[in-house]
């Protein structure tokens, strides 16, 4: 304690000291603070910019692949129930564009959008999201299954994402929907 | 929750520091070497730096962590301002 009282008082001699309060108020010292200032800021700023434009790869959004669907064969302008199975790291604001799509027999694939929606994301792991999707009432009869494209902003750079379903019919016939639901 | 989660790191790096500063000064009390002016000086720069690129390598690691550029401008300032040394030191 003694030796702590005995500094302070040293301390406040040198303050008294004309040469010694010059050195601590020096000019210089306000130049070398703002140098420091920008220069901390500026590698502050620019190094995770850079990292997270060109090196990053991180995913900071995940669904569980694929996303299940609550039945297997459907008709057209039924309600389909997709169960999405979300992980998130970031929070903020998304876009998501889904488009159903049928396997033709040759394996060529024709896309329809089902719908175009913003919605948020927080952080959060494994939250279970239940969506419906209206199927259009023109779908042809045919094996389909779903594909979304999730756009997204990280620290404004645009990040991209996207899912798939699990594969349904579209059966127009009653009798084909029953066998189907019944497994057989 | 993560309002708290940042909460509770304030508490405990603020003890954390308390007691490492303690038991630097400590020693270096014990050992009874003269710490001068310029030499804790020198420390301060060493600590401050640290800390800055410690906030900076959370800033790419932790997605969810944004250093706000005031840190690093405070920050930046005291390295700089404790930096400088008159000419015939």
């Amino acid at each position: 304690m003694k030796s702590q009282i005995k500094t302070n008082a040293t301390d406040i001699e040198k303050l008294k000291n004309p040469t010694f309060r010059q050195d601590v108020f020096h000019p210089s010292r306000l130049l070398y603070s703002m140098v420091g200032a920008i220069l901390f800021l500026f590698i502050g700023w620019v190094v995770p910019d850079i990292y997270y434009k060109n090196f990053d790869k991180r995913e900071y959004l995940t669904i569980e692949q694929p996303v299940l669907i609550d039945k297997h064969t459907y008709t057209a302008c039924e309600v389909l129930t997709a169960t999405i199975k979300r992980t998130s790291y970031i929070r903020g604001n998304a876009h998501a564009v889904v488009e159903i799509i049928l396997v033709n027999a040759d394996g060529n694939w024709v896309k329809n959008t089902l719908s175009s929606q913003d919605f948020n994301i927080d952080v959060s792991t494994g939250q279970i999201i239940y969506v419906q999707f209206v199927l259009p009432c023109d779908l042809a009869d045919g094996s389909y299954f779903l594909k979304a494209v999730i756009s997204y902003k990280f620290k404004d750079i645009p990040k991209t994402y996207s899912w798939v379903s699990d594969s349904f019919v579209i059966s127009s016939s009653q009798t084909d929907q029953n066998l189907h639901e019944n497994g057989e | 929750m993560s309002d708290l989660n940042a909460l509770a790191v304030g508490i405990i790096s603020f003890f954390l520091g308390n007691v490492s500063g303690y038991f630097i000064s400590y020693t270096v009390l014990k050992s009874k070497k003269s710490f001068d002016h310029y030499s804790r000086v020198n420390f301060l720069i060493i600590v401050v730096s640290l800390a800055w690129v410690v906030s900076l390598l959370v800033d790419i690691l932790s997605p969810q962590y944004e250093t706000s550029p005031l840190v690093h401008g405070i920050m930046g300032a005291i390295v700089g301002f404790f930096f400088w040394r008159p000419k015939d030191k």
